[in-house]
């Protein structure tokens, strides 16, 4: 008899502990949020992505497929705000050194090793990538995803809230629909499909191995983007990362670039 | 003149061969069927190998070091896809949409390993931001497009006219990816060099005649280029076999009923045939062995060709079969009268093809193996097939025989005239012989792809469109090998460049050079080869991110192309040009040293400036300007200029005040220190020390803490106030030299006599190493180059054509005369017999004169084939007249011809008629063999029948007659 009542226990226990356990990894705010709205869940993506005043990090960045297969590019990048980044790359060895800064669109200085020059250039090629990557300048400056986007909730599984985040009137970025996937546990993006003019998917950036780094927040350390139609993909790493630095401003200058202070 | 003891053998394994078919006529035949028939599927399985490029001789220099630098560069077969808009304007919304899909889809196929399209290019310009700076302005030159169903709205006919005039404003794009009339575009595909060629091509052509269909784009297609134009060759060739192979069958089929006389010889004669192809073509199948496109036209040779040995025999037996022999003894006769000439001419026949074996072509000696495999198995196939057949099949006899009395009487008339007019005979024969001679010499290699396609042929049209639209298709390439990092090895690429286009035939060089300049320009805002590595290193890993850099420069920046267009489609001349470029150029691969400038001796300075004179007069020669060295003295006098003091100003102002690479006391103003800063520039006396002495009161103490890093910022100061003096100087000397051009030259011109004249200004000069040895040497380079491409190897191709023509024929004439000698044990005979061929040969290649007609792969054969299967009929005419060696000329002539002479006229006319049928092909090559083989066997067969009996009947009376020796 004894035994014929344990076994109902332990499986509801067992059922009970599943339950408790899955509750746990939900980020509890995620519940308030989505009660708010898809506009509140965006901004707090936005917040838990950028949890800092500044940023450093060290990034290696790989080349998978098509004829830049292999090559490897490791650069430091100072972020402060929405626009402002200093970028030093470190190799390969014929890069050492260079630097960009960018204040916006209109507004990167570039300088090459030893070359006693500082160009202003304007960059509005959106179809330009980034030194043969399949990042273009919309994709890194898609930071604030609130900012230019309003988002509508089209999914809300066990796991993921998925958004489609439709492109606001005006504003100068290459895809007028990205569709998101918001992991759960972290209230983090860790997938974004972008649409081209078209609505044809043409890129996909996927985000792996959530880690606290440099601060008390997570953090994706690999990152990779897909293109599609070219059978090519950037795999991103962090090497590195610290925050809140209090990074001046003129490290965001022509100066930081002839003189590195 | 006896038939000697070797036809006894000769005669032996006839009748041997023979006995054997005749005892076991049903089981040989049974058993040749069932072989065919376990050969059938193995013969259609036959693996097609169209792989132009292996008709290139491997061997060759050129050839191995054009594939060497197409490894090196991921593949030099560039695919030209041409798009003419129908109504004129490529810049439209469907035909941009056509394009930049094409240009991505197509970089998805197997074996391209990149493409090109204006597309998906960068449009940079310099402008002046709202703050005064000048920038480098980054644009995509084609924006990312609106749907192809977008109304057209003024906002995107706007955006259409902008693409339009950027593109069209492009020196870089115009020419090269768009026309300049904005009507016609081209996408550049590379295929990488271990991809087949063919399927690429084809892959490519595939998908862009879908995709075109698919847009509904509205523009006519052009596929020009090495790849597809091998492509077009290989396909028209299968297309014009399979089309054409019927016809020759039918003509085969038609010559033979009407001549024989008889159904039955003719299916027994065509099957043995058909019998020996399938063997061969099995056996190809089974030993691993593919099809060429020489060996894809082995079947219709071998119907035209090998029916030859059965058409023999079987007018043999059915001449002793209508002389009412019975039937089992009249194969046995006729297996003794036709079998020896028959072994020994299909013997000759081999001995014709395996000269082939001297060919430095691999496909080529392996069209000969294959031709004298499948002879060999044919005749075997004659002796076995043909003698069973002939025991069981109902053949007819005809009374009277087959030959018509007035084809007999003829050919005894011709024969007996030759005999009995020596010295006129002699002398029509010699003249023949001179007049073959003389238009031998005028036959030519052909130089243009066009003389291989007919006028209304793709190739012909995307040619006449490349060369209207687009300045032509033909390149040569100059590689460089050398440290292309070093801006020493650089600057002496792109005065290679420069030399190239000075030639009036080039109508433009592209190189490694171009595109640094286009990053330079855009990172740094020199539009001009940086004068540090460093730099430059740092520019090729910005640049090597665009695939199309790949064409001019290889992974390791160590082997670059300079790419030299030249207009019209004479290989021979674009070959003669890449060559005399390359001699022309030779001198800039001297070794060179970089120096201080400082440091330069008179000699070396006067070298530099000898060097830089060279330089512009190359630019200008295009431009039908001529300087002479010492006009451009004057040129070097300008060192110095008094800088502009508002360009000064500025410069202070930016870089101390208004952003700052060093900080500042607060009431600091430029103009503090710029009549002190002016003077020093002026009088050359300012450096970054004399600067620092003339800033440091004003900079802010706290700057002081870190003397390092100021001094970099200084040196930052100090090379930008330099710029305004040497910009100024360089202008000076630019327009100096426009001046002489008379005219408002293009922007390009301008920038290109800028970058020539800027190194002056440059701290470190490159000289070379001869002029002074005394220098003190910062760094040294080698550098050397060698010129390669298409025309180059053309002229290899060409060169072994006429090589293997040369080789194959002395060995196809030795082999042949060995193997009369053998049958004849006369040399003096055996050389006598080969008289005829001998004049074919000659005829032949006179008419490939006289109708400039020109050598090449297939042609080349043309010799060998002649020699080896022409002489077939001197055999069965000489072995015919040995027989009969003691009667008078009248009855020799008489046994002669009625025994083998319609069997000779028959196979001539069958051969040559059905060959002739080629000549409805669409590939020329293929229409000049068809024509010429079929002359060769027309001219054969009338000298040996017109010629050959008076020979052979003077060289008997010149010996004693003997007793018969067989």
């Amino acid at each position: 008899m004894k035994r014929l009542t344990a076994f109902p226990v332990i499986l509801v226990a067992l059922l009970c502990a599943h339950h408790t356990a899955l509750a746990q990894e939900i980020d509890p705010a995620l519940e308030g949020l989505l009660k708010k709205g898809a506009m509140a869940l965006l901004q707090e993506t936005d917040v838990r992505h950028n949890p800092f005043k500044d940023q450093t990090i060290t990034t290696k960045m790989i080349m998978h497929g098509g004829t830049n297969d292999g090559n490897e590019f490791v650069f430091k990048t100072i972020t402060k705000g929405a626009n402002l980044r200093a970028i030093r790359f470190d190799s390969p060895a014929d890069m050492r050194g260079m630097g960009l800064v960018i204040k916006g669109r209109d507004e990167i200085y570039a300088r090459l090793p030893d070359s006693d020059r500082v160009r202003r250039v304007g960059s509005h090629a959106k179809r330009q990538s980034f030194q043969g990557s399949d990042w273009n300048f919309d994709d890194m400056s898609m930071i604030y995803l609130a900012e230019d986007f309003t988002p509508e909730i089209t999914d809300d599984n066990a796991t993921h809230v998925v958004m489609t985040l439709t492109r606001n009137s005006g504003v100068d970025l290459q895809y007028p629909k990205v569709v998101i996937a918001i992991d759960k546990r972290y209230i983090m993006i860790d997938r974004l499909e972008y649409f081209n003019e078209s609505g044809k998917l043409v890129k996909v950036q996927e985000r792996y191995d959530p880690k606290k780094m440099g601060g008390d927040h997570y953090m994706y350390t690999r990152v990779t983007m897909t293109d599609l139609g070219n059978k090519h993909m950037t795999e991103n790493l962090v090497l590195e990362e610290l925050v809140n630095q209090n990074v001046s401003d003129d490290t965001f200058s022509r100066r930081w670039l002839v003189r590195g202070l | 003149m006896g038939a000697p003891k070797a036809n006894g053998l000769l005669a032996q394994i006839s009748l041997m061969l023979g006995s054997l078919a005749t005892r076991f006529s049903l089981s040989v035949l049974v058993g040749a069927l069932a072989l065919t028939a376990l050969l059938v599927p193995s013969a259609l399985r036959l693996d097609q190998d169209d792989d132009v490029i292996k008709f290139l001789p491997r061997e060759d220099p050129d050839v191995q070091r054009f594939e060497t630098i197409g490894r090196r560069f991921h593949g030099l077969s560039i695919a030209i896809i041409g798009f003419e808009a129908q109504d004129g304007d490529i810049f439209t919304l469907r035909r941009l949409h056509l394009l930049r899909t094409l240009a991505l889809e197509l970089r998805a196929i197997p074996g391209v390993s990149a493409t090109t399209c204006f597309t998906e290019l960068p449009d940079i310009t310099e402008q002046v931001s709202d703050s005064g700076e000048e920038m480098s302005a980054v644009v995509d030159l084609v924006p990312d497009l609106p749907p192809l169903d977008s109304a057209a709205t003024p906002e995107l006919l706007q955006m259409l006219d902008e693409v339009r005039r950027r593109s069209l404003a492009l020196d870089h794009i115009v020419g090269s990816l768009v026309a300049a009339d904005g009507q016609a575009a081209l996408i550049l595909a590379q295929i990488h060099p271990d991809a087949p060629i063919k399927a690429t091509a084809d892959a490519i052509r595939a998908k862009v005649q879908a995709r075109v269909a698919a847009i509904d784009a509205q523009v006519d297609l052009h596929f020009g280029g090495a790849p597809f134009i091998g492509s077009f060759a290989a396909e028209q060739t299968r297309r014009d076999l399979a089309k054409l192979s019927p016809w020759v069958c039918l003509m085969v089929i038609l010559i033979m009923a009407l001549t024989s006389r008889s159904l039955g010889a003719v299916i027994i004669a065509l099957s043995c045939v058909g019998i020996g192809i399938v063997w061969v073509m099995g056996g190809m199948t089974l030993l691993g062995r593919s099809m060429t496109l020489v060996s894809s036209s082995l079947p219709v040779l071998l119907v035209a060709l090998g029916s030859a040995y059965s058409i023999h025999l079987l007018a043999a037996i059915l001449a002793h079969l209508d002389q009412g022999l019975p039937r089992p003894e009249a194969v046995r006769a006729g297996l003794a009268h036709a079998g020896p000439p028959v072994l020994i001419a299909s013997l000759t026949t081999m001995a014709g093809f395996l000269s082939f074996a001297v060919m430095d072509v691999e496909p080529m000696r392996e069209f000969g193996l294959l031709m004298a495999a499948a002879t060999g198995l044919i005749t075997l196939a004659t002796f076995l097939v043909v003698t069973a057949a002939a025991m069981r099949f109902p053949l007819r006899p005809v009374k009277g025989g087959r030959a018509p009395q007035w084809a007999l009487a003829g050919m005894q008339a011709g024969a007996h005239w030759v005999a009995r007019h020596p010295w006129p005979a002699l002398a029509l024969f010699l003249s023949l012989v001179v007049g073959g001679a003389l238009f031998t010499t005028q036959v030519r290699t052909h130089t243009e792809n066009r003389t291989l396609f007919a006028p209304d042929s793709e190739p012909i049209r995307a040619d006449d469109f490349l060369e209207a639209r687009f300045g032509g298709s033909l390149y040569v390439q100059i590689e460089v090998a050398g440290d292309l990092k070093s801006p020493l090895v650089l600057r002496q690429v792109e005065r290679l460049a420069a030399l190239a286009e000075s030639f009036p035939e080039v109508v433009t060089a592209q190189s490694i050079t171009d595109v640094i300049t286009l990053v330079g320009g855009t990172m740094i805002g020199e539009k001009r080869i940086p004068p540090s590595r460093d730099t430059v290193a740092a520019l090729s890993t910005l640049a090597y991110t665009d695939d199309s850099v790949r064409l001019l420069v290889d992974d390791d920046w160590q082997h670059t192309l300079v790419q030299i267009k030249v207009s019209g489609a004479d290989m021979s001349l674009a070959a003669s040009v890449g060559h005399g470029i390359g001699k022309a150029g030779a001198h800039l691969m001297e070794p060179r040293v970089a120096v201080r400038r400082h440091q330069l001796s008179p000699a070396a300075r006067a070298a530099e400036e000898a060097e830089i004179s060279e330089h512009l007069r190359w630019l200008l020669a295009p431009y039908g300007v001529e300087i002479a060295p010492a006009a451009l003295a004057g040129l070097f006098a300008t060192a110095t200029m008094e800088a502009d003091r508002e360009a000064l100003a500025a410069v202070l102002q930016l870089n101390l005040v208004d952003d700052p690479i060093i900080d500042m006391v607060e009431d600091f103003a430029p103009e503090q220190v710029l009549d002190a800063v002016a003077t020093a520039l002026g009088t050359d006396a300012l450096d970054v020390d004399r600067l620092s002495q003339l800033l440091v009161p004003y900079v802010d103490p706290a700057e002081k803490e870190h003397p390092e890093s100021l001094h970099s910022g200084m040196r930052f100061v100090f090379e930008a106030l330099r710029e305004v003096s040497d910009s100024q100087v360089r202008a000076a000397r630019a327009q100096w030299v426009l001046d002489q051009l008379g005219q408002e030259p293009p922007q390009h011109l301008r920038e290109a006599i800028d970058r020539a004249t800027w190194p002056l200004s440059d701290p470190v000069a490159y000289v070379p190493r001869s002029v002074d040895p005394n220098l003190e040497v910062l760094e040294e380079h080698p550098i050397t180059m060698s010129v390669s491409g298409y025309p180059i190897i053309y002229e290899g191709m060409n060169q072994s054509v006429r090589r293997n023509q040369v080789s194959s024929l002395a060995v196809s004439a030795l082999l042949v005369f060995l193997a009369l000698v053998a049958f004849t044990r006369r040399p003096l005979v055996a050389l006598c017999t080969m008289l005829p061929a001998a004049l074919t040969i000659l005829l032949t290649f006179g008419i490939m004169g006289a109708i400039e007609i020109p050598m090449d792969v297939g042609t080349s054969m043309i010799a060998a084939i002649a020699l080896g299967v022409g002489i077939d009929y001197a055999v069965h005419l000489y072995w015919n007249f040995a027989k009969n060696s003691h009667a008078p000329l009248g009855e020799r002539l008489q046994v002669m011809l009625s025994g083998t002479g319609w069997g000779i006229v028959i196979n001539a006319l069958e051969v040559s008629l059905g060959l002739s049928i080629l000549y409805f092909g669409t590939v020329v090559p293929m229409r000049n063999f068809g024509l010429l083989t079929a002359a060769a066997m027309l001219f054969s067969a009338i000298a040996s029948l017109l010629f050959l009996p008076a020979f052979l009947h003077w060289i008997s009376r010149l010996r004693p007659r003997t007793g018969s020796s067989s």
